[in-house]
Parts: structure tokens; sequence; C-alpha cells
């Protein structure tokens, strides 16, 4: 009788005390599956490694990520929080050299091993394969222009419709003529790589051309060194094609400042200072557009904006007599020149945009009956 | 010939370029970041180009006693003085000429600096950029009459997001404004951003294949 | 006829005076709040987001890039600061960065100057990362690990030894990137940080640029907007709102204010002021001997006099940090305190029984406050700064009516 009230004594003597909770969980099982794998669509250097989860992964502190290079030692090379399942390992990766890795799952002081991967080099592609969508646009919008200058060049007469904005230029230039007053280019507030800069450009060799045929003085501040140096030589090219070389003064193009109010502030100076009939802002445009446009305007000259910054468009049509809106700006040289190269490009732009158009209704259809991989592949970059 | 030889270069870097998009190559990607770093140096150098006309545009007009040539002795000496300051007071480690500022020992160079820029600088800047607001009121006075259907579209509309904004509380009126501005205006927005990009391209793909000279002077 | 046509044909000078009268007097009168503010949705949105940013209790930390120069100060610095405070307010997590150096003055401006509001500590609460170049190297490195990009924050300290980062690795550990921009860095945190990183976006644009932001609104490539200076006052409002609703608002435009703290029937024995000193840890030997010896506060009058510490000026704030004094006169006795005893003896007070005069307001329904650690009074710049903004758009909209008016007088006359 004594004996068996002792048995439950004893069988809870034989516990051992524990210190810690910890030591009360079961211990911890670990990631399994791991696999390595080359980088997509990369230059080389980074690899691809994927677990599955430890079925503890919500009790985890951590995963640790551990390489191998050539068969040589594991080494920690990545702390990884719980939940993550893919990581692309991109420190010190070496091309066409093998790796593996292993991911250790970390609780407190547990710390339990996965089986090791099989071994994968890491290695540059010479085409990337997702942007096959945009080879294929490319492509086709290419064709789409050389079969558009073909037609042009065959005589074929492509209509553009009517552009006030650059249809007015003449006759601000004339405006300036008559009245023996200059006339003022701003070519736009940003560098030569942005399209719109170029685009004004081209429309300021026109200017030039003809401010030199009526001898007619042409200003242009500008803001960016190199679009400086670009300009400068427009003018004075167009100077020399008017048979006028001797005409171009050096110092009607140059550079003022790269400070955006500052150049605002200097161009301003000029428009009350020298107050040209015919004011040209053609190019980029930023938050200076009204304090251009609008001193032009209290200057009593006439006006053509041009831009396709559309946030400032609403600036350039109230306060200018012509505005010339995104595109437009850069269908000016060929409407300008209406040569037929140019002219069929903006014909083969009117149809990309149409098959654009047509592509936007066809995916949101499929999108709407659940094919949305249509979408994904026209999308993915 | 003067002519050639960019239109050359243009058309051979741009189909470079154009390939290079597509080959993730470690090769592919070398070049591309040399031809980013040659961009940068030659910019650099072109500011030379710029700084030049700089003082030779107001030295122009300082001889010739043009009008308003008193500012051009201000901007030259201006930006001697902006130059030296800058150049030596945002060099690393610079300690010449200490003085002693809020307990820290700095250059004076370095303390003229960051006064030029916050009391000089700046203020002129906000100066220009507040001008703004007054000239949106003269603009817009001047400019928004209701002379055809289409301004008075646009004449309501401004109305309607101005009002929007100062009586926000009032139902319908919020959201209405807000309704112009998530229906009508991103689907203009979208409009016009889709035409512009394809412009763009367009443009690009005349400036490459040498259609679209005008840039360089010619159409020639 | 004369008239209408004269009416069409208004001097452009006038028109900037009366503008110019038009903003200076709202922001010198003190205009009464609105007791309600509803903010338009796409605010709301961020709002919401940072009142969501951590479910479970997980830790996210919010990531603010001040990718703005002085020149459109006016405009975003108040959303910076009406999000900074909803963040100190949360117990957010808060890294500030920058991707035009200029942003990184202003951003240490701002969170030097909002965690003395809030009793936030450097590091462990917030962490100006600082300033590094080529931003779209940048954002695309956080993806990968905030450390890796900027190894030391905006003083040079190491981030792992930063409390405030524990945990914080990368975007995963982020519940809300915002950028606080006047140009177009947005762009760069659509294409780099939301597309392959995954991590929620907003941002915080002038209103020049707001028809701009719709398109990516509407693919919900960002989650909200914050438009302007008027974005900037709703915010600060939904965040008065939710988390100090007693706190009382003071304004600019004078050197010095009152403050009267009338105490009704309140006994403070000494075991409050104990409770107190130990609260915030002071020798309150000074205070003691105002008071009356059996230590009671009844039907004292407290004058609390302080030099106004909020300027546009950032200089001025550097200059008057650590010097702050408060002059308080207890029953016709000046002593001057620092701000800690001052808000040890405002504590001793009901807030909800400020009587302020004329320049402060006081809530009309005052809740239970749900931080205590703010400021007594805080500065909201964009709800100052709205009447202004208010005025000079009817002021815009009169113009263009009369305009409108002489017009048509003028063609019917014809």
């Amino acid at each position: 009788m004594t004996l068996l009230m002792l048995v439950p004594l004893l069988l809870s003597q034989a516990e051992p005390p524990v210190d810690s909770l910890a030591e009360l969980l079961p211990p911890i099982r670990p990631a399994t599956e791991v696999q390595v794998s080359d980088f997509p669509n990369d230059e080389g250097h980074q690899l691809v490694v994927r677990w599955k989860l430890s079925p503890d992964d919500k009790l985890l502190d951590d995963y640790i990520l551990l390489r191998s290079e050539k068969g040589g030692e594991f080494q920690a090379v990545a702390v990884i929080a719980p939940g993550t399942d893919s990581i692309v390992d991109d420190g010190g990766i070496a091309n066409f050299t093998d790796y593996a890795y292993k991911v250790a799952a970390v609780r407190g002081e547990e710390t339990i091993v996965s089986d090791p991967s099989a071994a994968a080099q890491a290695a540059g592609q010479w085409f990337h394969i997702g942007r096959i969508n945009v080879l294929v646009a490319m492509i086709f919008f290419f064709s789409l222009v050389a079969f558009f200058i073909s037609q042009a060049k065959q005589g074929k007469n492509l209509f553009l419709r009517k552009i006030a904005g650059l249809e007015a230029i003449d006759e601000a230039v004339g405006r300036a003529t008559e009245m023996g007053r200059p006339i003022l280019f701003v070519p736009g507030l940003s560098d030569i790589r942005d399209i719109a800069t170029i685009a004004a450009l081209n429309i300021l060799q026109g200017i030039a051309k003809k401010a030199a045929q009526y001898d007619t003085p042409i200003i242009v501040p500008n803001k960016d060194p190199i679009v400086y140096t670009v300009a400068r030589e427009i003018v004075k090219e167009a100077y020399s094609d008017a048979g006028r070389p001797d005409a171009f003064n050096p110092d009607s193009v140059f550079f003022v400042t790269q400070n955006q109010f500052a150049y605002v502030a200097a161009v301003n100076g000029i428009m009350l200072r020298e107050k040209p009939a015919t004011n040209f802002f053609l190019g980029m445009f930023y938050a200076e557009s009204l304090l251009l446009a609008e001193t032009g305007n209290i200057s009593g000259a006439i006006q053509i904006a041009g831009t396709d910054a559309s946030a400032q468009l609403p600036f350039f049509i109230t306060a200018c007599d012509y505005t010339i809106i995104g595109e437009e700006l850069y269908a000016a040289s060929a409407y300008l020149s209406r040569e037929p190269n140019l002219v069929g490009t903006i014909k083969a732009q009117d149809w990309g945009k149409a098959t654009i158009g047509i592509l936007l209704i066809v995916l949101t259809i499929l999108a709407l009956f659940g094919l949305e991989f249509a979408t994904k592949i026209v999308t993915s970059v | 010939m003067k002519r050639r030889i960019p239109l050359t270069i243009t058309l051979v870097l741009g189909i470079v370029m154009m390939i290079q998009f597509f080959i993730p190559h470690q090769f592919s990607q070398d070049f591309k970041n040399t031809g980013l770093e040659w961009l940068i140096v030659m910019g650099s150098f072109a500011f030379i180009i710029g700084l030049a006309s700089f003082v030779t545009h107001h030295a122009t007009k300082i001889k010739h006693k043009k009008e308003g040539w008193v500012y051009s002795p201000i901007a030259l000496g201006t930006l001697v003085v902006m130059a030296v300051v800058g150049i030596i007071g945002r060099a690393p480690n610079m300690n010449w000429l200490p003085v002693t500022v809020q307990g820290q020992q700095i250059s004076v160079f370095t303390y003229l600096f960051a006064n030029f820029y916050n009391y000089m600088m700046i203020p002129l800047g906000a100066t220009m950029f507040s001008v703004l607001a007054f000239y949106i009121a003269s603009a817009a006075y001047r400019s928004f009459r209701a002379k055809s259907l289409i301004s008075i579209l646009l004449l309501v509309a401004a109305f309607i997001i101005m009002l929007s904004i100062i009586f926000y509380n009032v139902l319908p009126l919020g959201d209405f404004g807000e309704w112009l501005l998530s229906v009508p205006n991103m689907a203009a927005k979208r409009g016009i951003l889709l035409g512009a990009s394809l412009g763009g391209i367009a443009t690009s793909l005349k400036i490459i294949l040498g259609i679209e000279r005008g840039y360089i002077g010619g159409t020639k | 006829m004369k008239f209408w046509e004269k009416l069409g044909k208004i001097d452009r000078r006038i028109i900037y005076m009366v503008l110019a009268v038009a903003v200076i007097v709202p922001l010198i009168l003190t205009v009464k709040l609105p007791s309600k503010v509803r903010a338009m949705p796409r605010t709301k949105s961020i709002f919401d987001h940072i009142e969501n940013v951590d479910p479970n209790g997980e830790r996210k930390a919010i990531l603010l890039s001040v990718d703005f120069d002085p020149q459109t100060e006016p405009e975003l610095k108040p959303q910076l600061e009406a999000v900074i405070r909803h963040a100190f307010a949360r117990n957010i997590p808060l890294m500030v960065m920058a991707l035009p150096i200029q942003g990184t003055d202003i951003g240490l401006e701002v969170l030097t100057r909002l965690a003395e509001e809030h009793n936030k500590e450097y590091g462990i609460d917030y962490v100006l990362l600082g300033w590094k170049p080529s931003p779209v190297a940048v954002i695309l490195g956080m993806g990968n690990f905030i450390d890796q990009v900027f190894p030391t924050d905006y003083f040079g300290t190491p981030l792992s030894e930063l409390p405030v980062m524990k945990g914080i690795r990368n975007y995963d550990n982020v519940g809300l990137v915002m950028d606080f921009t006047g140009s177009s860095f947005y762009m760069a945190w659509v294409v780099y940080a939301h597309t392959p990183y995954d991590v929620p976006v907003a941002t915080g644009v002038t209103s020049v640029s707001v028809a701009d932001i719709y398109p990516y609104l509407g693919s919900k490539q960002f989650i909200g907007m914050l438009a302007g200076m008027k974005a900037g006052a709703e915010y600060e409002r939904l965040a008065k709102d939710r988390y100090y609703p007693n706190v009382v608002v003071k304004y600019l435009g004078k050197d010095s204010y009152n403050v009267t703290i009338e105490k009704q029937s309140y006994d403070a024995d000494s075991n409050d002021i104990a409770s107190l000193a130990r609260r915030f840890d002071l020798n309150l030997d000074e205070l003691y001997n105002t008071l009356d010896s059996q230590g009671k506060f009844e039907k004292t009058l407290v004058l609390l006099e302080f030099p106004d510490t909020t300027t546009y000026s950032r200089d001025l704030i550097v200059r008057l940090k650590g010097k702050r004094a408060y002059t308080i006169t207890l029953d016709g006795q000046k002593l001057t305190v620092n701000k800690d005893k001052m808000l040890a003896i405002a504590n001793l007070y009901d807030v909800s029984k400020l009587k302020v005069n004329k320049l402060l307001k006081r809530e009309d329904n005052p809740q239970d406050p749900k931080t205590t650690d703010v400021e007594r009074s805080i500065f909201l710049r964009g709800t100052q700064a709205m009447p202004a903004l208010s005025a000079s758009l009817l002021v815009i909209i009169l113009f263009v009516i009369l305009g409108n008016i002489s017009y048509f007088a003028t063609r019917r006359k014809k």
C-alpha cells in the first residue's frame, strides 16, 4: 500500500528539471528540397536558391544560407527571415564554378541543417528571353516605318492634319521682321538626351534659316552646355545655308546657367529689356513654364510654345498664342519640311498607335473572361 | 563629311545599344556601363564650353556697354566668388582659416558656402518660384473666357476643382472634383502618354537612322 | 459700357495686390479650425495604410524619402511632418533618406524637431539614413539589403548598432515607402521599388503634378497620394484627431504667447508630486518652494509664458535647441523651468481644462488622449496655411468671374 503511493512520487522525481520553455518544445525540423539554379537573363554572378520551408517555420528565428564552392567547406553567406523560401545569391559568385547550398533552420541555440543541394553554376546569357515581346513590337514598328517611307518615296500623298501652332511659325517670324525686333528661342530646360529637346532643335533650324533670310536677330539662351553647343552650331549652319554666314552673331546663342530659376530670371530679363517680337518656348519645361510665358505676355510678344510635359500644357495654353501639344512637337520637322522620309514615320507612328489601341481593347476583353495570360505575355519585361 | 561622321556614329551606336538591350551577358553590361561613364565625362567637358560662353557673353556686353551691362560684372564676380568658396569650402578635410560656429571649428570657406547657399540661393529661387502664384492669377483672369463650348467645359472643370479644394467637406462637390481627376483627367493623361511615348520611339528611330538630321544643322 | 470694359481690363498689378493681401491676411489672423475634416480618399488611403501597417503586431518600418529641395518646401513639408507625426504617434520604426542631396538637411531638421515634440529617441525610434548618389542603384539595392546601400546612418553609426533597425533588412520589412517630391522621383520608386519588390509605395507631390499621378493611382501602383498643401493639412488633422485630440494647436506669427491654466478644484498631495517626480525624473525642490506648506495646488492660477519655439527658420531651431526655458508664474512668483518641468506642471492639470487666450484654441469635445507623450501644443504647418490657400483660390475664381462678366456684357452691347 505504501509502495503504491510511492510510485507517482518516484515518477515525478524521474522527470529532469527544465531550465527553459524551449526545452519543453519538440526539436525543430529542417528545410528540405534545397535546389539551386542559374539566375536567368543576367550577366552571370547570380544563383537562385529555393527550398521547401521547414514544417516548424513559424517557430524559427532565422534561416541561414550555407554555401560551398567547388565541393569545399560550407560557409554561412546570408541570414534569411522565416517564411522566405528562395533567395538570389549574388555575393562573390564566380561564373562557371560549382556551388552547392544548405539551409540551416535556427531557433535560439538550436540549429538543424538541411541536406545539401546538387551543385550548379552561374553563367551569363546572350539573349534576354523575357524581352522577346519587346523585340517583336520593335520589328513590327520598324517594318511599319520602312513601309510608309517607301510609300512616301513612291509619291503617295500622305495626309497630315493641320497643326495651327506649326502653321503660325512663319507668321511669327514675319512679325518680328516687320517690327524690326529680335526673335527669342528657348530650347527647353532639359538636356540633349530628351527627345523634346531634339525636336525643339529641329524646329530651331528652320526658324534660324528664316531669321537669317530676313535679317532678323535671333536670341537663343541655353540652360544646358551641350544643348548650347548644338544650338550654336545649328544657328551658324542656318546662316550659311541662307547664304549669309557673315551675318551670324556668335553672341546670340549663349549659355546662361544650370540653375532653373536663375535661368528663368535671366530669360525674363532679356524679354523685358530687348522686347523680342516673337517668343518660342519649345522642348521640355517644368515649373518655370508660366513664369516665362506670362512675362512674354507682359512684354507683348507673340508666343508659340510646345512641350510634351503634359503638366505644363495648361500654363502654355493660357499664356501663349499657339501651343504645340505633346507629339505634335515630334511631328514638327516632318510637318515643316514635308520630306517623304519624315512624313512616312509620322504615318507609321499613327498606325502603331492604332495597333496599341486595338491590342488594349482585345486584352481587356480577354482579361474580362479571365484570360490574363495574354496581358502577361505583352507586359512582361 | 562634317555631317557624315556624327551621323555614322549615331547610326552605329544606336543600333549597337538597341542590340545591347537584348543581351544580358557581362560583356554587354560592361559596354553599356562604359558608355554611361563616357557620357558623364563628356558632360563635364561640355561645362567648360558653357563657362567659356558665359564669360564671353558678359565680356561682350561690358565691352559694348549694352543695355543692362552693369549686371554683367556682378554675374562674373559672383561666378568667381562662388566657385572659389565652393571648390575650397567643399573639399574634404578642409580647415583653412578656421572660424568657430556653434562651438564647432570649420573653415571660413565652408561657412561662407553654406551661408551663400542657404541665405542667397535658396531665398532667390523660392522668390522666383512664388511669383508663379501671381502669374497664375493674372493669366487665369486674362484667358479663362467662356468663348466656346470647349472653353466653357474647361472653365467649369477648373471651378469645380478649385472649389472642391476649398470646400471638400461639402459632399457632392468634393466627390465630383475627385471624379473629374480620377476619370476624365486620367483617361486624357493616358492618351497623351501613349501618343508621346510612341512619338518618342519614332523620333529616336528617325535620329538613329539619320532620317532626322535637323539637330546637327541642315536636312541635306 | 465703359465700366464693363474696364472690368475686363483690370491692371495685373491690382490682381497681384489683391492676391498678396488674400494670402498674407489669413496667415496673420488666426482662423478657427473646422470641427471636422473630411479627407480626400487618396489622402485617407495613406492614413489607413499606416494605421494597419503592422498587422498581428509584426514589426514593419516606414521608409520616407525626402526628394525635394527648399524651393518646394512650403507645399511638401506639411505632408512630411504630418506623416512623421503619424508614424511617431503609432511607434512605427521610421527610416528617412533622400535621393537629392538637399533632402537630407530638410529631413534632419524635421526629424529633430518632431522627435523632441514626441519624446522619440534617435536610433531607437527613428534613423536618418542620409543620401547616396545614383537614385536607381539606391532604390534597387535597398530591395536586397538596406545596409548594403547605407552601411552607416547619416552620422556614421553602423546600422547594425541601431536598435531601430533590428529585424529590418529590406523592403520585406517595410510596410510603406513614401516619397515626397517636387519633380519626378516618384516614377523611380514605382519602377524600381514597387514593381520588382512589391512593396507598397505612396507619394506626396506638389499640386501642379497631381494630374500626372492619377494614372498610377488608377493602376494601384501608388496606394495613395498627398497632393499639395491641402493634403498636408488634411493629414495633420487625421493624425491629430486620432492620436492627440486634446493637444492645443499653436499658431505662427507672435513672438510669445500666454497660456493660462486655471485649476478648479484639484488637490495635489505629496504623493502626486512624488509620482510626478519619479515619472519625469525631476528634482522638484524649486516647485515645492513655491507651493504652500501642505503642498496643495488649490485655487492656484498658473500662468505659463514661453517663447515661440516654432519658426520657419531651421537655424533658429538649432540655436534654440537645449536652451529652451519657460517662465512660469505661480501665485505671482516667477520662476524659470525647463521643458520637462513645464510638462510636469501641465500634466498636473487636466488638459481639457486648459483655458487659453485668443491665440490658442481648445478642442470642444475632449476625449482621452491616445498618446500622452506629446508636447502640450503643436504647430500644424499645413493647417495654418490652408486658409491662405483657400483665400487665394477664391481670389482667382473671383477674377475669372469678373473677366467673364465683362466679356459677356461687352459682347451683348456689340
